[in-house]
């Protein structure tokens, strides 16, 4: 599992979107906009209470609406964003916080999962200590699902784990402990 | 004999190499650099070759990934059509599966990049489908109706998402193939020139050890040779040694028995010159005249025959004392006189004259020595000159100090005779014991062929040399030459001479007035005595200066001394830089 992961990881090395046509796609390099070019349609609004985020410790859930996460009052936090690379602002919330919710903290082993299963499991002191968040909002506006949202986990320029890629969760679905 | 033991060059280095192993040596070294390089690039495509198989690992997930999107997708897709599912989930697997299709991996692909367009074609037919369905659960009655629209797309999709995934790894594997294809060609030539390598360097290992141990040998060998020969050459000159000291005590006891035989004889030999000379004065008139023939004979002969004895016993001692130390100041001008007295009844029965010529007897002629020696020297040349001179000639007798160019000052004293000479090839052999000039032997000259050789010796032994100088019926010079020895008073004046000089010029500097002429003319004496002569008549002059002029002023007195004084100094300045000198 741990090595999928790590596999997964190092798809994500580039970019997210592609050059309109997929023939072009195959010679150029990427070139990072805000579109998919393989996305799809617009899609349905999500309903009031749609679960974004489960937390979970032991018997102790918590689930986030957007609604409830952008209660946390997220902070700007400005990156060298590694797959596109370039400098993006993300609305985000410490992940600290969120792991104080159901009281993760110490050696707990946090599993992160994404919508497609992709998980990457690590303690939860090396989770704060790299200052982990919780990205809501990309540049003030959400996140596409084909590009990794609608929430995902990014870490400050400066983090131990600005360059190490397999915890940058995209489409996060829950944060648990093992 | 002493065998002559010839010592051999030594090379240079002890190890040489040829010119083919130095040639192979590079060529070693030329195929050890191209298989480091070659192993350097077989171990960097190697690395390539992880870096590439791990990039095909990542498009490998990533098949496996879009697969599971794919299969996401379709899965909601058909239960969206019958009415167990929203909308909007089936919307989030579509996003997910766009997500998916655009990560670009390291190549700069996109895994959508790889799609047949039929794919593509598919996807957007279906999101049309659903984008024109309506929101939330799809209504029952439409479920039909949509369904049959919906699954043949869903086929289409899942083969055409088979078809990317098989080319797709089709794809991977190529690349892997090529990589190992290169890598095998790689590891062939590495091995290849390893092979090389080896047999290169035993090729070589084995003809320098081959070459090194025929050095070996032959150093070794050499070696050997030279020490055998250091072995022999110290027995032979152990041998030596053993052969001089053995002739050294021959030498000895050959000395000693002529000595004693010496003496032996010469005893008898008196007795028999005496009785012969008591016998002479019996003889008369009324004698037979053949007895006083007979008694002359026996006399001459034994005379001869103890000049012989005398002559060998004076070489034997001179032989024995080789290494004398001389502690006499011998004075050639006494012993000449002495000789001359010696001899003078045979000068005078011959009517010969001595004519001495010393053109400078101030100088001393004074040699380290022994007296009876250099007595003898004289004693037989100046008898050798009489004995070859005509009658009533002269015998010039010459006494030089001389001094050559870059030599020594040394005392030279010739003596010529007008007699019959000698003949020129006669003369390298004159000083050789018992020989004899034919022209001597041939007229009937007495001679025993050792005065010569004792005069040799003795001039030998006085650190001199002797040289001759003859014509056939011209006459004879032989010359000696001997190292100056200062007499005592010669030596005594040297040492003083600069003390006097330094107390005349105090005493002259510092004296009254009226005490310069009587000064003057003591200090004049003295430094003329102890060879400055001109400047001792220099202060004689002035004190008889002042003496007839005893009216004059001081300072034309003082003026004088001054300028006498310091020709003073400027004869000790030039005494003292001969001194140094």
């Amino acid at each position: 599992m741990k090595k999928s992961a790590r596999f997964f990881a190092s798809l994500l090395c580039v970019g997210l979107v592609l050059p309109a046509s997929a023939q072009a796609a195959t010679k150029a390099t990427p070139t990072p906009t805000l579109t998919n070019p393989y996305g799809a349609a617009p899609m349905d609004p999500p309903g009031p209470n749609e679960v974004l985020l489960t937390v979970k410790k032991g018997t102790k859930i918590v689930k986030f609406t957007m609604k409830q996460l952008m209660a946390l009052k997220p902070q700007t936090v400005t990156i060298n964003e590694p797959f596109v690379k370039k400098r993006q602002s993300f609305s985000s919330i410490p992940l600290s916080l969120l792991f104080a919710k159901v009281g993760i903290a110490g050696n707990d082993m946090v599993a992160t999962k994404a919508l497609n299963d992709y998980i990457y499991s690590n303690t939860a002191s090396k989770f704060v200590s790299a200052k982990g968040y919780l990205a809501v909002q990309r540049e003030g506006k959400d996140i596409p699902f084909d590009q990794g949202g609608p929430i995902r986990i990014i870490f400050p320029s400066k983090s131990v784990w600005a360059t190490f890629l397999d915890p940058w969760n995209w489409s996060l679905m829950s944060i648990s402990v093992k | 004999m002493l065998t002559r033991f010839k010592r051999k060059k030594p090379q240079n280095r002890l190890i040489q190499f040829s010119f083919g192993q130095v040639a192979l040596s590079y060529l070693v070294l030329i195929v050890l650099v191209i298989l480091s390089y070659s192993t350097f690039s077989a171990s960097r495509s190697s690395s390539n070759q992880r870096q590439i198989l791990t990039n095909a690992e990542a498009p490998a997930a990533s098949i496996i990934f879009t697969q599971r999107e794919t299969l996401v997708y379709t899965t909601k897709l058909a239960e969206w059509t019958n009415g167990n599912l929203t909308r909007r989930e089936v919307q989030i697997a579509r996003a997910l599966l766009a997500q998916r299709l655009a990560v670009i991996d390291s190549t700069g692909s996109s895994v959508g990049s790889r799609a047949n367009p039929k794919f593509f074609d598919d996807l957007r037919l279906a999101d049309e489908i659903v984008q024109k369905a309506p929101a939330d659960f799809l209504p029952s009655d439409v479920h039909a109706e949509i369904g049959l629209k919906i699954h043949p797309i869903i086929d289409d999709i899942m083969e055409n998402a088979r078809e990317l995934i098989v080319s797709y790894q089709q794809s991977v594997d190529q690349q892997t193939n090529a990589l190992i294809v290169t890598h095998q060609k790689l590891a062939r030539d590495n091995l290849l020139l390893l092979y090389l390598f080896i047999i290169l360097m035993a090729i070589l290992v084995a003809w320098v050890s081959v070459t090194f141990t025929r050095q070996y040998r032959r150093v070794r060998s050499q070696i050997h040779e030279e020490a055998t020969g250091l072995i022999s050459a110290r027995a032979d000159l152990l041998a030596t040694q053993a052969l001089v000291s053995r002739l050294k005590t021959l030498d000895e006891e050959k000395n000693e028995f002529i000595s004693n035989v010496n003496h032996e004889l010469r005893t008898p030999l008196t007795s028999i010159i005496g009785y012969i000379d008591l016998i002479s004065t019996f003889s008369d008139e009324n004698t037979n005249p053949k007895v006083n023939e007979f008694l002359k004979t026996v006399d001459r002969n034994a005379v001869l025959l103890q000049d012989l004895v005398e002559s060998m016993l004076l070489i034997s001692r001179l032989d024995s004392d080789q290494s004398k130390d001389f502690d006499d100041h011998v004075d050639i001008r006494e012993v000449l006189a002495d000789t001359v007295f010696v001899l003078q009844p045979s000068l005078n029965s011959s009517g010969i004259k001595i004519e001495i010529i010393d053109p400078d007897p101030s100088k001393e002629f004074v040699i380290h020595g022994d007296r009876g020696q250099v007595s003898q020297i004289f004693i037989n040349l100046i008898a050798n000159a009489i004995k070859f001179s005509p009658d009533n000639s002269s015998i010039i007798v010459d006494l030089r100090r001389v001094r050559e160019e870059n030599h020594p000052e040394v005392i030279r004293i010739s003596i010529t005779d007008r007699g019959i000479g000698i003949p020129s090839e006669d003369i390298d052999k004159l000083f050789t014991r018992f020989f004899r000039a034919q022209n001597a032997v041939d007229d009937q000259f007495e001679g025993t062929g050792l005065g010569l050789a004792i005069v040799h010796k003795i001039v030998t032994l006085h650190g001199g040399e002797i040289f001759v100088d003859s014509q056939v019926g011209r006459g004879t010079t032989m010359t000696m030459e001997f190292p100056v020895t200062q007499s005592r008073v010669e030596r005594l004046v040297k040492d003083r001479r600069l003390d006097v000089m330094n107390r005349a010029i105090s005493k002259m500097s510092e004296a009254q007035v009226g005490d310069l002429e009587a000064l003057a003319h003591e200090m004049g004496g003295a430094i003329a005595f102890y060879s400055y002569e001109r400047e001792g008549a220099r202060l004689v002059e002035f004190s008889h200066w002042l003496r007839e002029n005893p009216h004059l002023d001081h300072s034309d007195i003082l003026a004088v001394r001054d300028k006498v004084v310091a020709e003073l100094k400027k004869a000790l300045e030039e005494t003292s830089e001969r001194v140094e000198a």
